[in-house]
């Protein structure tokens, strides 16, 4: 059973929680989104690295597990989606994961999407995937480029609300 | 096509008739409609090209014989009689036996059939409709061919009848058919002829029903042929395109359905939740009315108190009661002994006044509650953090001698919970870390990080704390398994497990460990505050303790750690510390009978002040009396 994906980008209950805080610890939030980016670019280096490497799933669903934690702890809850499909494939309790056209159309409608992203998603999934390990390694391949897809968006968004680029 | 002739010229011996040789005698009546077809075939479009080739219905080339000279050369072979060690007619001559599979594989198979896989020429028999003879052990004869020897049979392949070879046919794959079907079908007028040719193919199948299924190449259009004509064939084949369709929709269902579970499993969550929630709620409204009452009866003992020492309260603030046994009786259930036993101390200490009726109780309650939290005098703080709920917004600054001045009664069933409670986070992500952390102090908690579950265990082995947060996958040891240590030593410090885990079994799993609760991760700061309510509310933190005890005993907890934490992080505490509180209100005596952790959730008796303090009766005749 996969969970459906969470439509906004950005869970604001969530977030503006934390940046409440900021009341009495100034940049308090915005210290720790930053701090957020800078994790979620190292998890998904390390990602790369085991899908290029030695394909450990275990180690996969780690790190899946520990970027989900930290992306929902902040609301960034289509990350902590894709990041949790990873968490699950890595311990096959999935074994499939939706088509670019199903994750299109659980983007809100006013996103846009750059050029790059619109190639993306307008190319067909590659068909026929692979048997065995190398498929959850295939399907987590493509939760982390929806993993990183979703990064980016949300990072747009965030820079946008502090006015600057995080 | 079958494999084209390649090897008369071997020398076998034999007569070597030519397979294509037109004009063989034609046996059965089935094979005397092949001429006709293709003639039809012409008539009817002349499209007789196309796949008719291999096509056993109607082939085109039909004038010829059937073109097998694959069995053709095996004939020969056998007939020649050359290598009867390897390969020969059985005894009956309605088979032949191959009784050594190396040897033909080696020699016969390379010289005849241009390669030397056994298993292509099984197929290749297998393609011509022949049959492998199952081996009965009991069955001399076999045996006496070897245990190794394979034996094949065809109806029309028999020994010295090369007449019969005609009939020996490639069979076609099922697609084939289906495309012969068609093809005749559009042809409208073959049918009859299709109908009789299959009836022979049909007929010439089921002879050898019972034979084994071959090679999975073959498998499928050997099984469907078997004894089947091609209508029958046909009506019980679903089309590719309802096959998709059918697929789809069961796709569909399936996605349905998966839906359908998320909701329910939401929804279960959401329950689950709600039912917390509505706990809470309901717990906090009991508390808050016991809490209202001793209020009150707080209240009530002081004006008298005031009254009977001289100094007159303004007109309606405060009406003696004049039924104090009555009042008193009705307080009691909600009462703690402690309490109980204070106003009956007042009772016996002074004289006091006391309401006249229930009626104008209530009313001098609602009235005193009103005057208390306006002038925050004496439990104001605490009071409105009870009603407001927010006590993090407070300004903390009064709450210190406030709260202390309270005493017991303002604390034993209040919502708002204490300051400085120390609770030791487990957690091994930074972000999680820091927010949580923020979270606490903003509750007024010191906060201690340990990041694996081994950390924690040491840690709390060497210090206490009121609450321990408690991740569950972290490096090094798992926070259930953390737990199920820790609770070897510890069996009272709560332990609530922090996880984005909502599997039911996993939660039950926690429990058993030894967890109390569980946080759901992501959590709010409603969350978060619920859960410490839970555990800490009627508590009394352990700093407290320790400094309670600093002038009668030495502490039984290292105290050098836990007030590191309360001196460097929750800058009221050391203020109060030379409050008088603790001596501003009597106390109950009884209290500290009261094991520590009865139960978190027994609101009313939870023993609200100097709870576990070893010996501490003997202390408490020192401190001032009202």
């Amino acid at each position: 059973m996969i969970e459906p994906m969470p439509i906004e980008i950005i869970n604001w209950g969530i977030l503006n929680e934390i940046i409440s805080m900021d009341e009495d610890d100034p940049e308090f939030s915005k210290g720790l989104i930053i701090q957020y980016i800078d994790q979620a670019e190292t998890t998904f280096g390390e990602m790369d690295a085991q899908l290029q490497g030695s394909r450990d799933l275990a180690e996969l669903e780690k790190l899946g597990h520990f970027l989900k934690g930290s992306s929902a702890a902040l609301g960034l809850q289509r990350i902590a989606w894709s990041c949790e499909r990873i968490q699950n494939l890595g311990r096959k309790a999935e074994k499939s994961f939706p088509s670019k056209q199903q994750l299109r159309d659980t983007m809100p409608a006013d996103l846009v999407l750059d050029e790059s992203d619109n190639a993306y998603f307008s190319q067909p999934d590659a068909e026929p995937l692979p048997q065995g390990d190398a498929l959850y390694a295939a399907l987590i391949h493509k939760a982390l480029q929806q993993a990183r897809f979703e990064f980016k968006v949300a990072r747009q968004q965030l820079s946008e609300y502090y006015g600057e680029q995080l | 096509m079958p494999t084209h002739a390649m090897s008369f010229h071997t020398g076998l011996g034999m007569d070597q008739q030519p397979p294509m040789q037109p004009g063989q005698p034609i046996q059965g009546p089935p094979q005397q409609l092949h001429p006709i077809v293709p003639v039809r075939q012409v008539e009817n479009g002349g499209n007789n090209g196309s796949g008719s080739g291999n096509n056993g219905a109607g082939p085109a080339g039909s004038v010829r014989p059937p073109s097998n000279e694959f069995v053709r050369k095996l004939y020969n072979i056998l007939e020649g009689n050359q290598y009867s060690d390897i390969v020969r007619w059985t005894e009956g001559g309605d088979s032949f036996v191959v009784l050594d599979t190396g040897k033909f594989t080696t020699q016969i198979l390379p010289n005849h059939f241009k390669h030397s896989n056994f298993a292509s020429f099984v197929r290749q028999l297998n393609k011509y409709d022949f049959h492998k003879i199952k081996k009965k052990p009991s069955e001399g004869q076999r045996s006496q061919n070897g245990e190794l020897s394979w034996e094949f049979k065809h109806p029309f392949f028999r020994i010295h009848d090369e007449a019969a070879l005609d009939h020996i046919k490639r069979k076609l794959s099922s697609s084939k058919r289906l495309q012969a079907e068609a093809q005749s079908n559009g042809m409208g007028g073959l049918l009859g002829n299709s109908a009789n040719s299959s009836g022979m193919i049909a007929g010439k199948s089921s002879t050898d029903l019972s034979g084994e299924l071959y090679g999975a190449a073959g498998s499928m259009a050997q099984g469907m042929g078997h004894g089947v004509s091609r209508e029958q064939l046909l009506s019980h084949t679903v089309s590719k395109d309802t096959f998709t369709t059918l697929r789809k929709r069961v796709d569909t269902l399936e996605k349905q359905l998966d839906i359908c579970k998320n909701e329910v499993f939401i929804g279960k969550v959401e329950n689950q939740k709600l039912n917390s929630k509505y706990n809470t709620v309901v717990e906090s409204l009991i508390t808050f009315k016991a809490v209202n009452e001793n209020l009150i009866n707080n209240f009530n003992v002081l004006c008298s108190a005031v009254t009977s020492s001289g100094i007159k309260l303004p007109a309606g603030l405060y009406e003696p009661p004049s039924n104090p046994a009555h009042a008193i009786k009705n307080e009691e259930p909600l009462l703690t002994s402690p309490q109980h036993q204070q106003q009956q101390m007042d009772h016996n200490s002074v004289n006091m006044p006391l309401g006249p009726d229930d009626g104008t109780a209530d009313l001098a309650k609602i009235s005193t509650a009103n005057i208390l939290s306006n002038t925050n005098i004496l439990l104001g703080n605490q009071l409105e953090d009870g009603l407001v709920g927010m006590p993090l917004e407070r300004p903390t600054n009064s709450s210190g001698s406030g709260s202390r001045g309270s005493g017991n009664n303002g604390n034993s069933g209040n919502n708002a919970l204490r300051k400085g409670f120390h609770v030791l986070l487990v957690e091994d992500d930074a972000i999680s870390i820091k927010l949580c952390s923020k979270f606490l102090r903003k509750y007024g908690c010191t906060v201690e990080v340990v990041t694996d579950g081994l950390s924690a265990i040491s840690t709390l082995e060497k210090q206490r704390f009121d609450l321990v947060l408690m991740d569950i996958v972290m490096p090094n040891l798992d926070g259930a398994t953390a737990t199920s240590i820790i609770r070897n030593f510890d069996n009272q410090t709560p332990i609530i497990a922090m996880t984005g885990n909502i599997d039911d079994q996993d939660l039950i799993a926690y429990l058993q460990h030894g967890m109390n609760d569980i946080l759901a991760k992501p959590f709010t700061r409603d969350d978060l505050y619920t859960m410490l309510v839970r555990y800490l509310r009627n508590r009394v933190p352990l700093s407290e303790h320790e400094r309670m005890q600093v002038p009668q005993h030495t502490p039984s907890i290292p105290q050098s750690a836990s007030n590191d934490h309360t001196s460097t992080q929750s800058p009221e505490i050391p203020q109060n510390g030379t409050a008088p509180g603790p001596s501003a209100l009597p106390m109950g005596l009884d209290e500290q009978q009261h094991p520590m952790h009865s139960n978190p959730h027994n609101l009313m008796h939870e023993p609200p002040f100097l709870d576990d303090v070893p010996n501490s009766a003997d202390h408490i005749g020192k401190k001032p009396r009202l």
